[in-house]
């Protein structure tokens, strides 16, 4: 018997064939002898394995309870004894409390976190932060200050510094980030390494302002995560609930991220400023407002990978686990209350200009999206000329604090994608043409014959798509000569390196970016904020040689691996494969994880 | 003709979930009474040890309590217990290979036959042995298919992996199961 027919064979008894094969099958089944004994012999299998007795008396439930008594998270059980202590944060925390969330409110939060940023139309809050391990001689620094918000992209934040420090020689942290139009400035001390602190840090603060910005700038990107962590959850993935709680007389509900994930976040706070280092793999317990899901707390700890532990100790920081090294409460929240007054700005008189000029939609060149999501209105629009680039025009629309640009210029020099979308794209089908989707899910960009375009916003990849389809411009795949060029789809990397190995199981991260070429393929995954790993596959018998000295051997996948921490670089032989997991934002864990969830696809 | 049969696994009312999550303790002891011998008797498979087994299925509710929140009601919820309990399973595997890591690949089949002669003889004895010579990714699919009665799209959702994955490893499962069995066969014959 053929193996396609004991194929057939073997889902006819799972019930899982089409009503014509079954058909087949029967009539097969009542001519041929050989097929009723195989059949035979599989139901018997069945018959042995789903009708046997369970072990009698089995109840694992008091086991269960046992193990499973609920205790607060660390961060309200630590705000608790702040309380109880006087402490400076805990003070700000009025009769917070904890109970475990309902399933529906924690399935939802990443859908909900997105939505709830065309919620958001002004905000203002008073900050306090601790910041822990800084410096051996400043274990601890405390900063008060403020958030000051009007959308779409009007924001102040600005800390004062409250640290008593050892000697005068030490600066004092006070910083101010500032975005609004087309003007955005911050302040304060410039950074310096740990070691040469506190003489190299200048004692006039460092003032760095823009004009001429365009709207949702990337070269002055307001930090709107800080409003709405939207960024964080762009893409789906089940984030670990810590509660329920109340916070500055609001419900809360918390969430464990790593500091990757809410690098928007916790770069958005320290902007400005001279601040400690945060490492990717840190866990982060975030909360959230209930029902208008800005931020209400966060604390940092430190994480226990051990690339994370030589990460410390390269950077001077005597990190303790399980205490906080940043903390940040979020209160006197106003949401959607009056609009502040235009913030006072420095004399931006000699400031060079970024290009950006305003003008109606109507007097730019750009082709209009027919499909916007439901809401968003049209912000700002205008040219960005500047000396040495081309001309690009830009439009941008807005809902609360969610926003959509989108960028065309039809002087495109050509060579790579126009957009900045990196190295590592992957190619969709859009319309009648094809785009080009970047690592992130973040920005789409269309290479059509009339000019370059790119679609960018603080909404998901799918929201992008479907409006870079409603340019109605065909796009082209790009020309061989340009970067992108090498870039594939899945079945072009299974075509160049046989036997490809693929993840299964991930949460939180998006498809591929893949390129092939030489022999090896490479696939990029991104993940929720700035988490992602890159797969490396190449036919080849042996790694190649050690790049570092920081190497470890470690079992995986019935052989051994070599890790390097300070690369983020997990890679092995198996068959003819030589394979390569690299990540800046994941654990050895996490890669480990990933590494032995591969299957051939 | 031959279908599918047994009886469906039980899905528990929404509400009895939402509470379970929200801390109602009666509400979780009547999922884990829902579930318990299932997922007893898929752990058991997957592991070829009674007791590590219940040791397990208990690590598998204790991690169900603690993700229950995380449920989003886009599956069916026996098919996300058995996902955690087949994560919870591999983790008891990988933390077993590494305890006592074996000389050679075969010694486990070798082990297994050996056993089985010792044995009684039985035909459930021998299909034991047979599972328990399967690769982990085989032996997990065919006992959610064959023992729980699963389709291939809901072991697919359990395992994380396409349907079409479940019926090409169910397929290879039950191809090996079956020479496994016609081996020994042959070989009570020649004794």
């Amino acid at each position: 018997m053929k193996p396609e027919s004991r194929r057939a064979l073997s889902a006819y008894v799972d019930d899982e064939l089409p009503a014509a094969e079954r058909a087949k099958v029967e009539a097969w089944l009542h001519a041929s002898a050989e097929a009723r004994a195989y059949l035979g012999q599989l139901e018997m299998l069945r018959g042995h394995m789903r009708y046997e007795s369970v072990a009698a008396g089995l109840d694992v439930a008091p086991a269960v309870l046992g193990a499973i008594e609920p205790r607060p998270p660390i961060l309200v059980a630590r705000l608790a004894a702040a309380f109880a202590a006087g402490a400076v944060l805990a003070a700000l925390v009025v009769g917070f409390s904890f109970r475990e969330p309902s399933a529906a409110i924690a399935a939802a939060i990443p859908d909900r976190v997105v939505e709830a940023q065309a919620d958001v139309a002004t905000l203002t809050a008073r900050l306090d932060m601790v910041e822990r391990g800084f410096h051996p001689a400043v274990p601890e620094r405390t900063s008060t200050g403020t958030v000051d918000y009007r959308a779409p992209e009007s924001i102040r934040i600005a800390f004062t510094d409250t640290t008593v420090y050892p000697s005068g020689a030490w600066v004092a942290n006070h910083t101010e980030v500032v975005v609004q139009g087309n003007s955005a400035w911050r302040r304060g001390p410039a950074a310096c390494p740990t070691e040469a602190l506190p003489d190299c840090t200048p004692a006039r603060p460092r003032l760095v302002v823009l004009t001429g910005r365009e709207p949702f700038s990337q070269e002055a990107p307001a930090p709107l995560d800080v409003v709405v962590p939207a960024r964080a959850f762009l893409r789906q993935g089940d984030p670990e609930v810590l509660g329920v709680s109340r916070l500055d007389d609001r419900e809360a509900i918390g969430v464990a991220v790593t500091a990757a994930q809410v690098a928007a976040l916790l770069d958005g706070l320290t902007e400005a400023g001279n601040w400690r280092d945060i490492h990717p793999t840190d866990r982060v317990e975030l909360w959230l407002d209930r029902e208008a899901l800005t931020p209400l707390a966060l604390a940092v700890y430190p994480s226990n990978a051990a690339e994370r532990r030589l990460w410390a100790i390269r950077n001077g920081y005597a990190d303790v686990p399980d205490t906080a090294i940043l903390e940040v409460v979020w209160s006197d929240v106003v949401i959607n209350g009056p609009p502040s007054p235009t913030f006072a700005g420095p004399d931006d008189g000699d400031v060079p200009s970024a290009g950006f000029e305003a003008r109606p939609l109507e007097q730019i060149n750009m082709p209009s999206p027919s499909d916007l999501p439901q809401g968003m209105t049209l912000h700002r629009s205008g040219v960005v000329v500047t000396p040495t680039g081309p001309v690009v025009s830009v439009a941008s629309w807005s809902d609360g604090r969610s926003w959509l640009k989108i960028r065309f210029t039809d002087e495109w020099a050509g060579g790579s994608l126009f957009g900045d979308l990196g190295p590592l794209v992957r190619r969709v089908k859009i319309g009648l043409g094809v785009g080009y989707v970047d690592e992130q899910g973040e920005r789409v960009a269309l290479h059509a014959t009339d000019g370059d375009v790119v679609v960018m916003g603080s909404v998901p990849t799918e929201t992008l798509l479907a409006v870079a389809a409603s340019l109605n411009e065909a796009g082209q795949p790009v020309p061989d000569d340009w970067r992108e060029a090498a870039s594939g789809t899945t079945a072009d990397a299974e075509a160049e390196v046989p036997g490809l190995l693929l993840p299964t199981g991930l949460d939180g991260f998006g498809e591929p970016t893949i390129t092939v070429g030489d022999g090896v393929a490479t696939l990029a995954y991104a993940g929720q904020g700035n988490r992602g790993f890159r797969l490396s596959e190449g036919v080849g018998p042996v790694l190649p040689p050690p790049l570092n000295a920081d190497l470890m051997a470690v079992p995986l996948r019935e052989t051994e691996a070599r890790y390097s921490a300070e690369r983020g670089r997990l890679e092995w032989v198996e068959g003819e494969l030589v394979i390569t997991l690299t990540s800046d934002t994941l654990s050895r864990e996490e890669l480990m994880a990933i590494a032995e969830s591969l299957e051939k696809s | 003709m031959v279908g599918r049969g047994g009886r469906p696994l039980y899905e528990p009312d929404p509400a009895v979930i939402r509470a379970a999550a929200a801390g109602d303790t009666a509400a979780f002891v009547e999922l884990v009474h829902a579930y318990q011998a299932h997922v007893w008797r898929f752990l058991r498979h997957l592991l070829g040890d009674a007791d590590l087994a219940e040791d397990v299925t208990q690590e598998t509710f204790i991690r169900i309590y603690r993700k229950l929140r995380t449920f989003r009601f886009r599956s069916k919820f026996s098919t996300w217990v058995f996902r955690v309990a087949r994560n919870a399973g591999i983790d008891a595997l990988r933390a077993r290979r590494r305890r006592d890591r074996l000389p050679d690949a075969m010694a486990p089949v070798a082990r297994a036959r050996q056993d089985m002669w010792q044995a009684s003889g039985e035909l459930g004895v021998e299909i034991e042995a047979a599972l328990a010579a399967l690769p982990t990714k085989l032996r997990e699919a065919v006992v959610l298919v064959e023992a729980l009665g699963f389709t291939y799209r809901e072991a697919g959702t359990a395992l994380g992996i396409p349907a079409g994955t479940v019926k090409s490893r169910v397929f290879r499962a039950r191809e090996q199961l079956v020479a496994w069995l016609t081996a020994g066969e042959q070989l009570s014959d020649e004794a």
